[in-house]
């Protein structure tokens, strides 16, 4: 990336926009951060605490912006808005609620498209703008897609839909203005693969913190309290110590398609760089199987009794796996993937660059999962 | 953390907890058969911050009641369970400044006078007093907008004859008075500068189980009439458990969750007798009686003092119990409580907003504190409706609903509520987004032991989240089953005072138009907008359907410590405010009624002011 060009960063308090964020300030950008209050601090200390947890030193930080993108000025008045747009010789736009359930579908395109429209129109200005959008944007179906703008029939849930509508919707507003774009298609995003390192605990993360929060709990039940409730449920602890969580997922094959985020920042950077613009995937030619992941965790956590099964469960669910079952029927289609990201255009502005996406295998798993242990699954960030 | 006493004795409510004994454990032995405010609890805080702050003469009355204290600490359990507030540390203290006092002076008797002597012809001379310490306990409340008016004399007849003679000696002597029960509707009321009639003596009541009924002296409580009727399998329609019946039914008529089945004011009582102002005994139903049963929208002064009432007993068929429903939004658990009620289902419900929730099923404040943020923000309880009944009724009303909290799932979280924001299953249930809000999962049967096993529930876990010296006295309390079951809870109203516990709180209680959501809702998001402006924190509190749910009552809560005088000074504003908004609400549309209106007037029939228009009111 050339010296100082200006970049406007949306959601960068959010993981995959704190990460960029860091990502360009080491790359030598000027940052300005969009950012508004979130729990119970204000933007400027949220953006703070971020800087400190990647150790980026006071005044070398981006310059902090309170605006909301709920709000069609954005919160700030539009003459203000307009002289920050024209700063810019960039725009990240990260901001996006990520949310599966279909109850809160209003929210998630109200987010993700009216605040897209409201961002757009109210900063102005002719810079490149560059959209994170997701994998899934491309549509509910099965095979291989290609980077471009999809002509999607079916979607899994509002999120997919919202981002699928985002893209077409930027495509024709940087069209009509004569903008460049460029869409990033990232699939499932989790912490750095040499650090271990997160700023979210939810996809990957979460059923892996229940089963924890299952293991400890009911292992003090067996040793400080008799154990009558955990051994209701079949939980014990075994000759070797581990704890046995009789626990079975009913699933239908396909894979899960998990990134880094070192490997998203790196190749954002790149794309960011070389003035591309167009679609780009940014996936993992190698995906993990459910039971990778079923494995993995136990290993990790010393649980036993972990299993997958093709298809349906034989009986109704016992009480823990109806705990899970609700959130799992969410993250079903992306725990069972049957697409494929055509990630050539990425792979071409990566060529000699030495980046490359590298597998989740259960030492990265390990750091990452150490990593999260250590914050409490995120309750000791304060972002 | 605790306060110090002279903090302690200023923060007292007056609520009169410390007047009944709804924890089972015995009242204050000091006030065993004293009857005066002046020797509960409650009375010798208002002793303390008087004589600490140099304002109480040494009289022998003084004297007498810090003595009686025998610093058995019975009464800090009484009152932190409610208010978190321990008045032995007053007591003591009080207790500790009057011996320093008589060490060097003895106590100075207040002179008599002609007045005085009269009433202690009436009522005997220990029913009577003019002594500065009694007076004291009757002098104030935390009402924002009342001042404190000491009054002259205070005086305390057994019965409805020495009531006569007390108005018709007042009559004579041209001294005003006001009649007292135990003080708990905190509005000023019972403040006089002139003779203060303490009812508390008339305490009997004569039950007839045949003809479904008790007759009630002025003197009983709510909660020893519930006690009473439950112990032989009825219940009445009682709602604050230290208020007295009979003050309770003149001053607003009693609304309580049972109203949405058993009805409101007149509903409930058969018969009452009254010592009219000219100081003449009538009966309300005898014949040449004045007719009470028309509400006039107009501010009217009390019929006369209630000396007793045959109030209604409802057969319980002994398998009640309670269910919580949980809700996202307003508007859906409004409609399920309606919908409910026109169905006739339910002895009793009520929707309840997540602060009186949280206050009532927690310990302590800072647990009410975090639970006020883990309903909404963690497990999507916004609203919830409690639902009162038998086991078909109970049925009926769980199958209309999406998601039901059971008394099993609930005892489990009182019980274990330490844990619930502690162990992070909070954040576990919050993270498992389905499509479902979190809450439908701890709704789920299967989820029960996981809960067991993650809340621990018991009573030593429950124990855990006060102070360690009260620990053992928590842990027996909620050793007793009835403490943690949602149809006892409601019927003794053991915790319903907790919602003054983080403040005093000032009460909008407004009859709505249960049937049209739209217009109450538009109601309780103007009580946001007056508390926001003003400055004081505000909660909507609850409503229960009235008249198979095309009425309600709601009520709308403002808090303010009452010590601090900026936080009274905005509540001044914020009533001020309310009272011009309900004003305005109510002349332009009918259906709404501030119940401002309705006092004095709670003998008249419910349909009269629910229904104001049909009576050309
Ligand atoms: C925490 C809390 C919750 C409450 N919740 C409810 C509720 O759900 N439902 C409800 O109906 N009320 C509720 N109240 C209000 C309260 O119960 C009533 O105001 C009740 O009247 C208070 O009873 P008391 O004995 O303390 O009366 P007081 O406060 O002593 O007197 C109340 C009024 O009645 C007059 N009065 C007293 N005794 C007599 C008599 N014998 N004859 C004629 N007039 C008399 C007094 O002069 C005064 O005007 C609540 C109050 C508190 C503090
Ligand atoms: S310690 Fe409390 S309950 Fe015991 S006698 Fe003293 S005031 Fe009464």
């Amino acid at each position: 990336m050339t010296a100082g060009p200006v970049v406007i960063v949306t959601g960068a308090t959010g993981f995959i926009g704190g990460f960029l964020t860091a990502g360009l300030l080491g790359a030598g950008c000027s940052v300005i951060a969009l950012a508004r209050s979130g729990n119970g601090r204000d933007p400027g200390s949220r953006i703070r605490n971020l800087m400190e947890f990647f150790g980026i030193g006071p005044g070398k930080g981006p310059e902090v912006v309170e605006a909301s993108l709920d709000d069609p000025d954005l919160g700030m008045g539009r003459s203000e808005a307009r002289r920050l747009g024209s700063r810019a010789d960039h725009i990240l736009h990260c901001a996006a609620d990520t949310s599966f359930a279909a109850r809160r579908s209003e929210q998630v395109r109200r987010t993700n498209v009216d605040g897209l429209l409201n961002l757009f129109r109210t900063l102005g200005g002719d810079s490149h703008f560059h959209h994170m959008s997701t994998a899934y944007a491309v549509g509910s179906g099965e095979g291989t897609y290609t980077e471009e703008l999809a002509d999607a029939e079916g979607f899994h849930n509002e999120y997919e839909r919202s981002k699928h509508l985002a893209e077409r919707m930027i495509t024709g507003l940087c069209g009509d203005a004569g903008r460049k774009l460029t869409i990033y298609r990232p699939s499932i995003v989790y912490g750095d693969s040499t650090t271990g390192r997160s700023l979210r605990f939810n996809a990957l993360y979460y059923p892996v913190r229940i089963m924890v929060f299952l293991r400890d709990t009911f292992r003090r039940d067996l040793e400080t309290s008799g154990g009558s409730r955990a051994r209701r449920l079949g939980i014990g602890i075994d000759e070797s110590g581990k704890t046995v969580i009789p626990l079975t997922i009913p699933h239908r094959g396909g894979w899960m398609n998990l990134i880094p985020v070192d490997y998203l920042v790196a190749s954002v950077l790149r794309i960011m760089e070389s003035g591309e613009t167009g679609v780009f995937h940014i996936v993992n030619r190698r995906e993990n199987t459910l039971d990778e992941l079923v494995e993995m965790t136990g290993s990790k956590f010393g649980i036993r009794g972990l299993r997958t099964v093709l298809g349906r469960r034989a009986g109704g669910p016992s009480p823990l796996e109806v705990l899970l079952d609700g959130y799992i029927k969410l993250y079903y289609p992306y725990m069972t993937d049957r697409r494929r990201f055509d990630d050539r255009r990425t792979r071409s502005v990566l060529r000699g660059t030495g980046v490359e996406c590298p597998g989740l295998d259960s030492e990265s798993f390990g750091r990452c999962m150490d990593f999260a242990v250590e914050c409490g699954w995120g309750s000791g960030l304060r972002i | 953390m605790s306060l110090g006493p002279l903090e302690t004795a200023r923060s007292c409510r007056h609520y009169a907890m410390c007047k009944i004994d709804y924890l089972g454990r015995g009242l204050c032995p000091g006030a065993a058969g004293r009857y005066y405010v002046s020797f509960y609890p409650q009375g010798r805080m208002d002793l303390y911050a008087a004589a600490a702050s140099g304002r109480l003469p040494l009289t022998p009355v003084l004297a007498e009641v810090a003595r009686s204290c025998t610093l058995c600490g019975e009464c800090d359990m009484q009152c932190h369970f409610v208010q978190g507030l321990r008045p032995s540390a007053a007591a003591s203290a009080l207790r500790e400044l009057v011996e320093r006092l008589t060490g060097t002076r003895e106590p100075e008797e207040v002179p008599s006078d002609p007045f005085l002597d009269g009433l202690r012809e009436i009522v005997g001379d220990e029913w009577a007093s003019n002594d500065p310490a009694h007076l004291e306990a009757y002098s104030d409340d935390p009402c924002p907008i009342s001042r404190r008016t000491v009054p002259r004399y205070v005086a305390l007849p057994a019965t409805a004859a020495e009531t006569a003679s007390i108005v018709r000696h007042c009559m004579n002597k041209g001294i005003d008075y006001a009649v007292r029960g135990n003080g708990s509707s905190v509005m000023g009321f019972v403040l006089t500068p002139g003779l203060v009639i303490d009812t508390a003596r008339m305490r009997w009541m004569e039950f007839d189980e045949e003809d479904w009924c008790v007759r009630v002296g002025a003197g009983v409580s709510s909660h020893d009439l519930q006690r009473a009727a439950l112990a032989r399998g009825f219940l009445v329609n009682a709602a604050e458990p230290a208020a007295l019946y009979c003050a309770n039914m003149v001053c607003s008529g009693i609304f309580s969750l049972f109203s949405s089945s058993l009805g409101t004011c007149r509903d409930n009582v058969l018969d009452a007798e009254f010592v009219s102002p000219e100081g003449e005994v009538f009966r309300l139903c005898a014949e040449g009686g004045p007719d009470l049963s028309f509400f006039r929208m107009e501010e009217r002064g009390a019929p006369g003092i209630c000396t007793e009432a045959t109030v209604r007993l409802h057969p319980l068929s002994g398998d009640e119990s309670g269910i919580l429903v949980p809700f996202g939004d307003f508007e859906s658990a409004l409609e399920y409580a309606r919908e409910l009620n026109a169905s006739g289902t339910g002895l009793g419900i009520g929707m309840l907003g997540t602060e009186y929730l949280s206050s009532f099923i927690a310990p302590v404040a800072a647990q009410a504190e975090a639970l006020r943020k883990i309903l909404p923000g963690k497990l999507g309880i916004e609203y919830s409706v409690v639902v009162l009944g038998d086991g078909g009724t109970l049925e009926s009303a769980s199958r209309a609903a999406d998601a039901v909290l059971s008394q099993e799932v609930m005892r489990c979280l009182i019980l274990g509520l330490p844990s619930l924001s502690d162990d992070g299953i909070s954040d576990i249930l919050a993270g498992l987004e389905g499509d479902e809000p979190p809450y439908t999962l701890l709704a789920r049967p299967e989820m029960l032991p996981v809960l067991e096993a993650v809340l621990g529930p018991s009573p030593e876990k429950l124990a855990s989240a006060v102070d360690e010296d009260l620990r053992e006295l928590y842990r027996e309390v909620y050793r007793d089953p009835s403490m943690t079951d949602i149809f006892m809870m409601n019927a003794v109203r053991s915790v319903s005072s907790r919602m003054g516990r983080e403040g005093h709180v000032v009460a909008f209680i407004v009859y709505v138009p249960m049937d049209d959501a739209e217009a109450v809702r538009d109601l309780d998001l103007a009580f946001a907008d007056v508390a926001a402006s003003a400055g004081v924190r505000g909660e909507f509190g609850f409503i229960t359907p009235l008249d198979r749910g095309r009425r309600g009552v709601m009520e709308w809560d403002m808090y303010l410590d009452h010590t601090d005088p900026e936080q009274v000074r905005r509540m001044q504003g914020a009533m001020a405010e309310a009272a011009g908004m309900l004003e305005e609400l109510q002349s332009k549309d009918p259906r709404f009624l501030w119940i401002r209106y309705l006092f004095n007037q709670g003998f008249c029939r419910k349909e009269t002011f629910l229904y104001r228009r049909a009576i050309g009111e």
